[in-house]
């Protein structure tokens, strides 16, 4: 892949044009994603915390789901108790003096008077240290249409970029404010291996079984910052902004697919970073379909002041003869840079799916 | 040339120390030191050196000699390069499918490297080094362009979905590239076929081919004509340039001496065509077995009530009168060893699975069992007029089928000639690799004869059984290694007792005339 390229491409504008534009940039990528309704699931509240972690999700569950929240703010308002999203070293640090790793000194300074009821009822693990409660969980829940339901609680890693990886996808995202994040990934192996790690390298993940895998038919694309590149799916016959014209413009959702209705488009990536890793999938329930047909897959990369002239770069994943999904890498050399605005069209990059109704 | 190589070699040994040399930048030596060669490098294909010596261009064996000298190919560094231009229903998905799982298979990483849909490249990188291994160039336009690439030296492998014309022959031969008309410049990867297609809301389900040509032709412009509602026929089919276009007119127009009408609407690739058709209900459209989209295929019939419908089996058995061979054509030069190997591989059972995905048929050999003939054993049974044919003639069919199954691979003639058609040599080869295997050792394999009904049924009979015999000894002639005293290879005829199409029409005539195999059902 030729990353490095599309790093000094991108980065010497990125660069001069500050901080600012960077900024700027993000939100429009944002805003995209918001106005599909998809990808900013790390703000919705975290479902299933409280099996994850017992001593401390509880709270979090009680404390959490503002989808704005002001952590300092609440902080004053219930500390210490509270504290818990907040990394320990910081937060904490004054309480638990001198034995910061006894959490029996802990329990009895925070157990004021004037402490919320929900702390005095928890009964935090005794003996928990500083690294156990900093520890990231992460736990998955097979969805149906191939679907792994991830959540991860880490609430030392607060508002921090990750990168989430599996089966040679890899996509950058970031946690919400207090250390979480969930999402819905379309996952192209079962056994799924699923892999979050965050910018000082630590590491966790969770393996699943996908039990319906087999019975979707599913492609994705990803790439390296800001390269143009987008998937598309045309369902049954569908023409360019149909109904059946599924991409990230007309997403839909995996329930769409469970009620028969044709398939769904998933992006993934916050588009944050010099260069964000991102991933779109079209995933197609093949035991749902209910008439014969093809679904036609298109690969566009437009023609932007980053892109022009040069060599974009990406991979593509489809199953192969024995069904299973195979990486390729795929390089494009764009039009020169009179053609901005323009797209690339890429009608045979990717097998059109064949679907039979049963 | 590989012939010479020994004496050449030989004669090197003995006069070299005496002769005046070229500007010499090679020293080929035999790793024993007993023989060496100096010359110019010409080429290197990952397996053989061409030297330009003072006798004349060699070939020699690399794996033989070390290479000393300027001119010395970095052998590590050796990338095949070669150029696969042509078809557009073969370059667009079928063949980067078989590279990419070629190279999966053969231990390589592969990288795509892509200008538009029509010009793309692959890299493949050895695994284990990293090291480039080969580019592979795709020029994905049409197999008339395939074939003008050939004769510009421009392509190495032809992508063709039909055979080429005279014209294309001929400059071929002309430019020294290759005769095309030689069974060995070509080879069959998969099956395609024309297939009459229309509207999933379209009433229609059978057309005649004699229809289809008016239609085309513009003769007939109404629904109405073909039993449908009246409305105007819109009429769809792929650019002139394509294969699919001139098949279509050397197989349909020009046998009902009709030319196509200019109210055509042409489409530039299969998906373009089959989705224009299925989204008018009043579109009628030729398009590709492998590329029906979103349509409706039309079984075509001969006006007397056999309908001829394409799928895999009536593909591979050439029952379905217009099936459309997919292949490959190579220039008479030795092509680099990784697209020697490459071709090998197209041909190979573990590419098989690869060819359906992409939706074309594949060249396993399909067994189909008496069940599934019910279909014809009516159109035998139908054909009893107890004169030139007698109940006793189906008696004798219906004993001779009970326990057997045919296999998919059937043999035909060109135009009635004793000449197989393309399709059929490759069956010889397929079959022929069959029996070479030993799988069938022990096994009673019968070739049946059949006819049309063209003149006595008698005579017919005869000539049924003469052909079966050729099919036979054709077979055996290519299976040299075939265990003979283990093969139980049987000649059987029925004559025209059990026809697959209308013999009313010249193409259900070429239909009819084949040999089958029936293969003992145990």
């Amino acid at each position: 892949m030729d990353t490095t390229k599309m790093i000094t491409a991108g980065g010497t504008i990125l660069a001069s044009v500050a901080t600012v534009g960077l900024m700027v940039w993000q939100e429009a990528q944002a805003s995209r994603y918001d106005a599909i309704g998809e990808a900013s699931e790390t703000a919705a509240p975290p479902p299933a915390q409280a099996t994850l972690l017992p001593s401390v999700s509880s709270i979090l569950v009680q404390e959490a789901p503002a989808p704005e929240p002001a952590p300092t703010v609440t902080l004053a308002s219930l500390e210490p108790a509270s504290v818990v999203p907040q990394r320990p070293e910081t937060a904490l640090a004054p309480v638990l003096d001198p034995a910061p790793e006894d959490m029996a000194t802990l329990d009895t300074s925070i157990a004021a008077p004037d402490a919320p009821p929900v702390v005095t009822t928890e009964t935090p693990a005794p003996n928990m240290t500083e690294a156990e409660m900093c520890a990231p969980v992460l736990t998955a829940d097979a969805r149906p249409a191939g679907i792994a339901a991830l959540t991860l609680s880490a609430p030392c890693h607060e508002s921090q970029p990750i990168t989430v990886e599996h089966a040679g996808l890899t996509y950058s995202d970031r946690t919400s404010d207090l250390g979480t994040y969930s999402v819905r990934l379309p996952v192209l192996s079962s056994p799924a291996e699923i892999r979050i790690t965050f910018p000082d390298g630590e590491q966790t993940d969770v393996t699943l079984d996908v039990p319906d895998l087999g019975s979707i038919d599913r492609v994705a694309l990803q790439w390296s910052g800001e390269t143009g590149l987008s998937l598309h799916a045309f369902e049954l016959g569908a023409g360019y902004d149909d109904a059946g014209h599924v991409w990230i413009e007309n997403a839909r959702d995996a329930d769409h697919a469970v009620g028969g209705r044709g398939g769904f488009f998933t992006a993934l990536g916050d588009g944050t970073g010099l260069t964000p890793k991102t991933v779109n999938i079209y995933t197609y329930p093949a035991d749902m379909a209910v008439q014969d047909g093809v679904i036609r897959l298109s690969v566009e990369a437009e023609v932007t002041l980053q892109s022009c002239g040069r060599d974009v770069s990406g991979e593509s994943f489809q199953r192969d003869e024995n069904g299973v999904f195979q990486p390729m890498t795929i390089t494009l050399s764009m039009p020169g840079c009179d053609a901005v605005g323009e797209y690339l069209v890429l009608k045979n990059l990717l097998r059109d799916m064949k679907v039979a109704s049963n | 040339m590989i012939g010479l190589r020994a004496a050449a070699l030989a004669a090197v040994c003995l006069f070299f120390s005496t002769l005046a040399v070229l500007a010499n930048d090679v020293t080929l030596t035999s790793r024993d030191g007993g023989v060496t060669i100096e010359g110019t490098l010409l080429g290197y294909d990952g397996e053989f050196y061409r030297v330009e010596t003072v006798y004349g261009a060699l070939t020699v064996d690399g794996s033989g000699v070390n290479c000393e000298g300027p001119g010395c190919p970095d052998l590590t560094a050796y990338v095949a390069e070669f150029n696969i231009s042509g078809a557009r229903t073969m370059g667009a998905v079928l063949l980067p499918a078989l590279v990419e799982s070629f190279a999966a298979r053969s231990g390589y990483r592969v990288e795509r490297k892509i200008t538009d849909d029509s010009h793309f490249r692959y890299e493949l990188y050895d695994q284990r080094s990293g090291a480039l291994s080969a580019d592979i160039r795709f020029r994905v336009t049409s197999t008339a362009e395939g074939f003008a690439d050939l004769v510009a030296q421009e392509a190495d492998i032809v992508l063709s979905v039909r055979e080429p014309l005279a014209s294309e022959v001929d400059r071929a031969r002309a430019a020294g590239v290759a005769d095309l008309t030689d069974a060995r410049r070509r080879r069959i990867v998969g099956l395609d076929a024309l297939v009459p297609l229309v509207s999933p809301s379209s009433p229609l389900e059978r057309i005649t081919l004699e229809q289809l040509a008016s239609a085309f032709a513009g003769e007939i412009d109404n629904w109405a004509a073909l039993g449908g509602p009246d409305a105007p026929i819109r009429l769809h089919l792929r650019d002139a340039a394509s294969g699919l276009a001139q098949g279509f007119v050397s197989r349909v127009m020009v046998p009902a001496d009709l030319t196509l009408a200019a109210s055509i609407q042409r489409h530039a690739s299969n998906e373009d065509l089959a989705d224009a058709v299925a989204r008018d209900p009043l579109a009628l459209g030729v398009a590709n077995y492998s590329e029906i989209g979103n349509g409706k295929v039309l079984a075509v019939s001969g006006g007397c009530g056999i309908l001829n419908v394409a799928s895999a089996a009536t593909l591979r058995s050439e029952d379905y009168p217009l099936t459309t061979p997919l292949f490959l054509y190579t220039p008479a030069k030795r092509l680099p060893l990784l697209a020697r190997e490459f071709i090998g591989y197209i041909r190979s059972p573990a590419a098989q699975p690869v060819i359906a995905r992409a939706g074309f048929v594949n060249l396993f050999l399909e067994r189909i069992p008496l069940d599934a003939q019910g279909e014809r054993l009516a159109n035998a049974i139908a054909r009893v007029d107890g004169d030139g044919i007698r109940l006793s003639d189906v008696q004798r069919l219906v004993r001779t089928m009970r326990g057997s199954a045919r296999l998919s691979v059937t043999f035909r003639f060109q135009g009635g000639s004793s000449t197989l058609d393309a399709q059929s040599e490759s069956n010889v080869e397929l079959l022929a690799q069959m029996l070479e295997s030993g799988r069938y050792n022990g096994t009673r394999i019968t070739f049946v004869g059949f006819s049309d009904s063209d003149g006595a049924a008698r005579a017919n009979l005869g000539l049924s059984r003469k052909r079966a015999e050729v099919v036979r000894d054709a077979v055996l002639a290519a299976a040299p290694t075939a265990d003979r005293a283990r093969l139980d290879l049987r000649v059987d005829a029925f004559g025209e007792v059990m026809p697959m199409a209308c013999d009313t029409v010249e193409w259900g005539r070429q239909v009819n005339r084949r040999v089958e195999v029936w293969i003992d059902q145990r």
